[in-house]
């Protein structure tokens, strides 16, 4: 990440202006993210605000950033990232092992295992931490918002 | 004063979402009798702010009820200037 990049620039202003309109002693560091993204780490006491009811406020700061970016981008098209205190990290830590214990579970009784209701994102951390996963396949039902996934194991198919 | 620090924070996001920056200005307004943020963009940053399927708006939404509190609370909505 330069100094020159005009999208890291952007996905600065966009977490800083949030977490102080919010009134927050926070700070925000923005980093490259993984497979050539951006990311932004706020760190804080007093995040709370941030993460809590599944970090819809984070995500509403990371979707507002992240078309900022994209604007900046054009076709280029950049992943971005809004962390605050690894909230993101650890819910992809906690739905990694959830995932995993519903692929066992699915192969060892030979039946469907269906999880929680959860948002698009999470989803996404589920479906990929189940990808390469052999005996199982995973695929999405239902609408939003109680759209879930259910975790098949191969032979059901 | 939470208002005023609101209609700031909204104001820079704006911003840094625009091709003309000079052009956003935000303040505390009334929309039928409800406190608002009204946003001011020029008219080409419209849909740049608003978002595919109102997305950037309902963002800016979200944002406000973590800053001032629900609206039922006498917390700030957004009125995207036009």
């Amino acid at each position: 990440m330069s100094d020159s990049d005009q999208g890291a620039r952007v996905l600065e202003e966009i977490v800083t202006a949030s977490v102080e309109g919010l009134g927050l002693a926070a700070t925000v560091v923005v980093e490259d993210g993984p497979e050539g993204g951006l990311i932004a780490r706020i760190a804080g006491d007093d995040v709370d605000v941030l993460v809590e009811r599944n970090g819809e406020v984070l995500d509403a700061v990371q979707s507002l950033a992240a078309q900022a970016v994209r604007r900046i981008d054009g076709n280029q098209r950049r992943g971005v990232l809004v962390d605050a205190n690894d909230h993101r990290a650890k819910r992809a830590d906690l739905l990694t092992r959830l995932a995993i214990r519903a692929a066992e579970e699915a192969v060892e009784y030979g039946e469907e295992v269906e999880l929680d209701p959860m948002s698009a994102m999470d989803r996404r951390t589920v479906h990929m931490a189940l990808a390469d996963r052999e005996g199982i396949e995973t695929r999405s039902e239902g609408e939003d918002p109680r759209r879930r996934i259910v975790v098949v194991p191969a032979d059901a198919e | 004063m939470n208002e005023d620090r609101a209609a700031e924070m909204v104001a820079r996001i704006a911003r840094a979402m625009v091709e003309n920056p000079d052009e956003v200005s935000a303040s505390v307004g009334e929309e039928r009798g409800e406190p608002v943020i009204d946003l001011v963009v020029a008219e080409p940053d419209r849909g740049q702010v608003i978002g595919r399927g109102g997305r950037g708006a309902h963002a800016l939404r979200t944002l406000l009820r973590a800053a001032t509190g629900p609206r039922s609370e006498g917390g700030l909505g957004l009125h995207i200037v036009d």
